[in-house]
């Protein structure tokens, strides 16, 4: 070959890394809005023209640039060509119409046939794994919850059946959420409910937002939205699958009708409001007559056991039944705390209940009205073939390749967090969101609604979530209930605890409600250094207090407790001999914040000034420590030496400054000036939360 | 109506009596004749022919619309218009009436009128001529603008336009005072004024408003159909019917065959009913641990959105509330610049947060985001400070060199800019702004002499040869020599013997400087040569062995380096050309070169050869100061710009290290804050030290330490900053020198002071 064909080929191939927007259509003759389309569908992003080599960037101008290979990455895409036929389809559709005229029957056959594709290999491509498809659920999931509540609009390009879609998958997401445990943390923004999930050890943090009247922005491209959620409602139907296989639940959940036309949400897929519908009447009978038997027994275990009253012995046994099948199938999961076990169970109970109702729906209903437990285990010996059968299949069937792992144990402590409390959510809450939140603490909730387990006036209620007062009380045990505001299950589970009722009190100062999300990766990546130590301080202080406050609840019992937690040397004794006034108290947490900030910034810089920290100690121990007027001299001449020491680390820094190159000389004095920069913000901040408390003081 | 136009008529000649001289004449005549009045001042004004338009009363008279008449005519018309509906003929008598009708907006009304008055309307009509009276034709009447007449009657006499064009004041006084001025139109092709009448007025009316122009036009009436609705026993056409339309056609047949053939052949498939359940199945069935994360390495996920942190909180703490002040800032921002893009408040229950605003909308975003944007992986460069600055030997184990400030030399009365000690290290000189030089025992701090020169001493320099005993100093523009006859008699007095041993030659060369003998007085205080030159010196310096002198001259050109032969009192100029201007000179120790500090070079000259060695590039932007280690491998160059070059002159013309020696530097890295300049640099004769004094007050020591082996890179250390010297007029330390023989450094100050550091 000529050598100047050569060297053009040669250059032709360094410039083709990249392509053009504009080249990329004209060779897959796609209009713009099929290529966007087909750019959501796989993920694909442009360039930085940055990136480009600078001698072949002037080519590049002004347009959006791919990489090659994301071109051939669309090149074999099955979906043009059904982006094709759908465009083809729309001529012909056109054209027929046209000859058609009024007969409407034809013209619906034809859109009949509209071709449609399918996304599932994409998702595989994008998500090889599953843990990665469950770790990029977070846009999908808000995005979702957000056009479910949209209004539909098809001139604007809001499909209806999108958002049918979008409404039952957000439904079976939080009833699979619940069902399975898996909330973490919960926090209540200015822009809705922000919830966090662990999911195969993913965090997944969606936002729910506030209720509101949808709004038409003219700068919103809802179609853009519209191929988005077509994408990720693809993606969540597939990766709820895969999970409800893997915890062994049937996809998708049945729904209950009467429930769903109640606007429960999540709730009418719930099997056991399912299965008690019938019973409630039956139920609340069941559970005064209880109550009122009991009522020398212990509150708590009634609580625990009057949810599931009549299943009571039918449970037993069909536990035993199933510790014998699960023997005998040895199921792949490794469990090993009994805990597990019996959710294990309580999911299978939950299985077989259904099938119970799939074979024998006349039974049941003769089930449901005796209480006999004989029935049951007739009933029982009945289904256990089919279970057998079933289990059989299941262990037939080869498995997942791979085992995924279940974090178990930390869910623990929060699964059992609310597990003897019944909350009573009234109605001007936000019912969704509170449920969800409860139900997978282990709690049991209680609604205004003739489906809702327990009524208003249920004894074995212990909490009511509401914000207004209500005013007279007929009886004395709805007195005795706590009324609390929302935000206490928030913190609760925030906090992994459960914390007094009595700040949450309605009508009380709620004290602050903090963020859980600051420890997140996530988080940190996005905020700069000293925010993070801000808030990371505010945390931690506020956390105190919280502590301190309980324990003056507690008559100051634990006074000595607090002194080993809050060991710091400097304050140690201060501590607990001023801990009675507030105000001190809050003077001596504003001192350790200071502290701890400066702790943290020095992890941070790794700066080894510990004379000047030291002095810095000094001088804010100054007003702290009582005893000024003794150890006024022996502070001024540490003062000064302080300063002479300080003044001589300062020349020697200079003097080595002086060799450094200019290179690393500018560098260095980024550094020094960033470090300056949060060391100034840091203190404007205490400077803040100081002049409020001297505010206060005022005030006071 | 005929009366008030009448009245009209009147008023109007009342208005312009002049110009109808002759009309009141034949004002009585049309009298009769109403329709004539307009007519009148054209047929007048033609002259004698005014019968012809008088006398027939027939398609001519009939032009001139008179309402009176044409009323009755239109009446007649529609009464004709009508009876012609009635009659079978009725769609063409509706063409003649619509016809009429047209016409009667032009000047056609005629038309009617002459058929009212025949009877006949149909004899006369031709609507083919349009206007009689004008015989132009259809040419355009801006052709006739420029003329008196707008066009020729039938007999070929010009027809005048009005005698006077009415103007606007005109217009309005018939605005005002004519009732019917919103009747009159004028009439293009002769000039003249129509006044509509009520008739005409009403039919423009109708026109204008879509209607038909006969008020007796019935658009509704019952529509009459061609064929009934009703069966007829007998049909339409008795075609009988084609053989075909009782055969099956063949051509369907084949098509229809063909079909068949394909649904047997399965070829064509019924479309199946599409399932409207989606079907899900388990897509991660086989998954691969090892999958490649990603497509390709390329590839970069998404980032995550960003987690709430506590400002977001519905109840959030105190601290993170906006003032006042700050809420202004946000809300004047762009939604697009605000950090933060809600406002952190705090309500006190939860029912009472309202929903946010812009939800859907950072949805929408987001989207955007995901599919638009360029990612990017940010590596967050995370660099050790303590890294960054280098690792040196401790001060400590570099010593000796000079620590603290031991003697203050007082007794200048201005700035002191130059320094000198002598070979021994016994005595020091000085030069101050005050016009004097002193001398100054080093161990004491006392004064010894004071000699006034009567200048400004730019530069002063002490003979380095032992041998002798002299000082140079440059001042003004003469460079003085003197013996300050201090230590040892032996060596003032030979080196008094030295200089008067010199006898001049017989035929004294040409010379760039001009050598005096000092007179008697001058003697007596020391001076012994005085070498003038035309221009100001700012530097001498004395060769190594102590004959030779350099000297620095502030002009332009080639000589502003002179080399001075003390003993032969020669003097020349070593270079025909300039490189800028020279700041400094110095020689070399051992070789003999001479180096020469222009702005932005050094350049290294070799003297004997009389050719350019080396060209230093310092990279500062002025060179200040100059200095030869004494073992004449190394170069030190202060600058302006507050920097340090040492050169290595085996190893390249590059600097081998640059010391930014500025004190303020450091603190002010922003390029706001001037740097201090460097304005003297030395090296000590002996020990590995130098020195550096800059605007800033402070004497900067460092250890140079050079080795003998060439593989061994000089090692450069900062080891003290000496302070004390006081600011005077933004001034700092002017000169450094160090004794020749201790460590120990001197510097002269601004402040009038020379101190000296051990």
């Amino acid at each position: 070959m000529h050598i100047h064909k050569l060297k053009k080929k040669i250059q032709k191939k360094k410039e083709s890394k990249y392509i053009k927007k504009k080249s990329i259509l004209k060779k897959l003759c796609l209009t713009y809005d099929d290529f966007n389309k087909i750019c959501i569908y796989k993920g694909i992003y442009p360039r930085d023209h940055k990136q480009i080599e600078a001698k072949y960037r002037s080519k590049f101008n002004k347009d959006i640039c791919y990489t090659r290979k994301d071109f051939k990455n669309i090149k074999g895409e099955p979906i043009i060509n059904t982006l094709r036929e759908i465009k083809t389809y729309y001529k012909k559709y056109k054209k027929r119409k046209q000859r058609c005229g009024t007969n409407k029957e034809e013209c619906k056959n034809i859109i009949k046939g509209l071709p449609q594709f399918k996304l599932d290999h994409i998702i595989k491509e994008r998500h090889p794994n599953l843990s990665q498809a469950v770790g990029q659920l977070n846009d999908a999931l808000t995005a979702i919850v957000a056009y479910s509540l949209l209004p539909s609009d098809e001139k604007i390009g809001i499909k209806n059946d999108s958002i049918q879609k979008c409404m039952q998958l957000k439904n079976i997401f939080h009833y699979y959420v619940y069902k399975t445990n898996k909330i973490t943390k919960a926090f209540i923004t200015v822009k809705g409910y922000y919830l966090q999930a662990q999911i195969l050890q993913q965090n997944v943090t969606w936002l729910i937002p506030h209720i509101f009247t949808p709004y038409y922005d003219t700068s919103i491209n809802f179609k853009i939205i519209t191929t988005f959620i077509e994408y990720y409602t693809c993606l969540l139907n597939y990766v709820l699958f895969k999970l409800f296989k893997i915890d062994d639940l049937s996809y998708p959940p049945e729904q209950n009708i009467e429930l769903k036309n109640e606007k429960l949400g999540h709730i009418a897929y719930d099997q056991t409001y399912f299965v008690d519908l019938a019973k409630v009447a039956n139920n609340t009978k069941g559970c005064d007559s209880s109550g009122n038997n009991n009522e020398n027994n212990n509150t708590m275990l009634l609580n625990a056991a009057n949810f599931v009253v009549n299943d009571e012995a039918s449970d037993e046994t069909e536990q035993n039944l199933h510790i014998k099948v699960y023997t005998k199938a040895e199921a792949a999961e490794d469990i090993a705390t009994e805990n597990v076990v019996t959710q294990g169970i309580e999911e299978k109970s939950v299985k077989k209940k259904k099938k119970k109702k799939k074979n024998t729906t006349s039974n049941e209903k003769s089930n449901e009205k005796n209480n006999d437990t004989s029935n049951d285990k007739g009933n029982d010996t009945s289904n256990d073939k089919s279970n057998d059968k079933s289990n059989d299949k299941i262990s037939s069937t080869p498995t997942t390749v791979i085992k995924h792992y279940i974090n178990e144990d930390d869910n623990n402590k929060l699964k059992n967090l609310f597990k003897n409390f019944i909350f009573y959510i009234h109605n001007d809450m936000p019912f969704d969101v509170l449920s969800i939140i409860i139900l997978s603490c282990g709690g049991k909730i209680g609604w205004k609604s003739k489906y809702s387990p327990y009524n208003y006036k249920n004894k074995a209620i212990t909490h009511e979530i509401t914000e207004t007062e209500i005013r007279g009380c007929e009886e004395n045990f709805i007195c005795e209930r706590d009324r609390i505001q929302p935000q206490y299950v928030f913190d609760c589970l925030n906090r992994k605890e459960i914390l007094y009722c009595f700040n949450y009190k309605v009508n009380k100062q709620l004290p602050v409600h903090l963020s859980p999300f600051i420890d997140d990766e996530n988080y940190k990546d996005f905020v700069k250094t000293e925010e993070y130590t801000i808030s990371k301080m505010l945390s931690t202080n506020y956390e105190q207090r919280n502590d301190n406050n309980n324990n003056n609840n507690n008559n100051n019992t634990n006074k000595m407790e607090m002194g080993q937690t809050d060991e710091k040397g400097i304050i140690k004794t201060d501590m607990t001999t001023k801990v009675q006034s507030d105000d001190e108290f809050d003077d001596i947490t504003l001192v350790k914040c200071r502290n701890a900030a400066l702790e943290n910034q020095k992890q941070i810089e790794k700066e080894d000034e510990k004379d000047d920290v030291q002095s810095q100690k000094n001088s804010q121990n100054e007003p702290q420590t009582g005893d000024m007027t003794k150890t006024d001299n022996i502070n001024d001449q540490n003062l000064k030496l302080g300063n002479l020491k300080k003044q001589k680390k300062h020349n020697e820094l200079q003097r080595k400054k002086m060799l450094m190159s200019k290179k690393k000389r500018k560098l260095y004095n980024r550094i020094e000036n960033a470090e300056k920069r949060q060391k100034q913000k840091i203190q404007k901040w205490i400077n803040k939360t100081s002049k409020q408390k001297n505010n206060k003081k005022k005030k006071t | 109506m005929a009366g008030s136009r009448g009245a009209g008529r009147t008023a109007a000649p009342s208005v312009r009596p002049e110009k109808r001289r002759s009309e009141p004449e034949l004002e009585p005549e049309p009298e009769p004749e109403p329709s004539l009045l307009r007519t009148s001042p054209l047929s007048h004004s033609t002259g004698s022919d005014s019968d012809i338009s008088d006398g027939e009363e027939s398609v001519f008279s009939g032009l001139e619309d008179s309402g009176s008449d044409s009323s009755e005519d239109d009446d007649e018309g529609d009464e004709e218009g009508k009876d012609g509906a009635l009659s079978d003929e009725g769609h063409s008598g509706m063409e003649k009436t619509t016809e009429e009708q047209v016409q009667d907006g032009s000047p056609g009304l005629r038309t009617a009128v002459a058929s009212a008055r025949t009877g006949d309307e149909y004899a006369e009509d031709s609507s083919d001529e349009e206007d009689i009276r004008n015989t132009v034709g259809n040419v355009p009447l801006e052709w006739y603008a420029d003329f008196p007449h707008v066009g020729y009657d039938l007999d070929g006499r010009r027809i005048y336009k009005p005698l006077r064009t009415r103007d606007e004041l005109d217009q309005f006084l018939d605005k005002m005072d004519d009732p019917d001025y919103w009747r009159t139109v004028q009439d293009p092709m002769t000039g003249q004024d129509l006044r509509l009448t009520d008739e005409q007025v009403a039919l423009v009316r109708r026109l204008q408003s879509g209607q038909f122009g006969d008020m007796g036009f019935n658009p509704y009436e019952p529509a009459v159909d061609f064929f009934s609705g009703d069966v007829m026993i007998h049909p339409v056409t008795n075609r009988p019917a084609d053989k075909r339309s009782f055969i099956p056609s063949l051509v369907e047949k084949e098509k229809v065959s063909r079909m068949v053939h394909a649904i047997k052949m399965g070829w064509i498939q019924p479309r199946r009913p599409r399932d409207p359940t989606p079907s899900f199945y388990d897509l991660w069935a086989q998954e691969d641990p090892n999958a490649v994360l990603g497509r390709h390495k390329m590839h970069v996920p998404a980032p995550k959105l960003a987690l709430p942190g506590h400002a977001e909180s519905y109840n959030p703490p105190p601290e993170y509330l906006l003032s006042e002040e700050e809420h202004l800032a946000w809300e004047q921002q762009e939604p697009g610049e605000r950090k933060q893009s809600f406002l952190p408040r705090k309500f006190p229950s939860l029912r009472a947060v309202p929903a946010y605003g812009r939800f859907i909308q950072e949805r929408f975003e987001r989207c955007l985001d995901l599919y638009l944007c360029p990612r990017q992986r940010k590596m967050r460069v995370n660099v050790d400070p303590e890294d960054l600055i280098p690792k040196l030997p401790r001060p400590r184990d570099l010593q000796p060199f000079p620590t603290c400030q031991a003697l203050v030399y007082r007794g200048h009365s201005d700035l002191v800019r130059c320094l000198s000690v002598s070979p021994g290290g016994q005595w020091l000189v000085s030069g101050s702004d005050d016009g004097s030089l002193r001398f100054w025992e080093v161990a004491t701090a006392r004064c010894v002499r004071t000699v006034p020169v009567g200048g400004v001493v730019k530069s002063v320099a002490w003979n380095p040869s032992p041998a002798v005993c002299l000082v140079a100093a440059a001042v003004e523009d003469s460079v003085l020599v003197l013996n300050p006859a201090l230590g040892d008699r032996l060596v003032a007095d030979s080196t008094d013997q030295l200089l008067s041993a010199f006898v001049p030659p017989e035929e004294p060369p040409l010379q760039p400087a001009r050598w005096l003998e000092a007179s008697e007085e001058e003697r007596q205080v020391g001076l012994r040569l005085r070498v003038c030159h035309g221009k100001p010196v700012t530097q001498v310096t004395w060769h190594g062995r102590g004959d030779y002198l350099a000297v620095v001259l502030a002009t332009q050109g080639h000589t502003q380096v002179l080399i001075h032969q003390l003993s032969r009192r020669r003097s020349q100029s070593p270079f025909r050309r300039s490189h800028g201007q020279v700041q400094r000179v110095a020689f070399h120790p051992a070789r003999p070169f001479l180096l020469v500090a222009s702005q932005r070079s050094v350049r290294l000259y070799h003297l004997l050869r009389q050719e350019l060695t080396k060209k230093l590039m310092p990279n500062c932007k002025w060179v200040s100061s100059l200095a030869v280690h004494p073992a004449g491998d190394n170069v030190i160059c202060g600058s302006y710009d507050s920097k340090l070059v040492w050169f290595d002159l085996d190893l390249s013309t590059k600097p081998y290290r640059m010391l930014s020696l500025s004190l303020l530097s450091t603190w002010f890295p922003s390029p706001r804050h001037h740097k201090k300049a460097l304005r003297a640099v030395a090296f000590h004769p002996r020990y590995p030290l130098f020195a550096s004094g800059s605007d800033d007050g402070s004497v900067i020591v460092c250890h140079g330490m050079v080795y003998n082996d060439l593989l061994q890179n000089p090692l450069l250390v900062p080891v003290k900053v000496l302070k004390g010297h006081a600011l005077t007029r933004d001034l700092g330390v002017l000169d450094v020198v160090f004794h020749p023989t201790q460590p120990w450094v001197f510097s002269s100050g601004a402040d009038g002071t020379i101190r000296l550091f051990t």
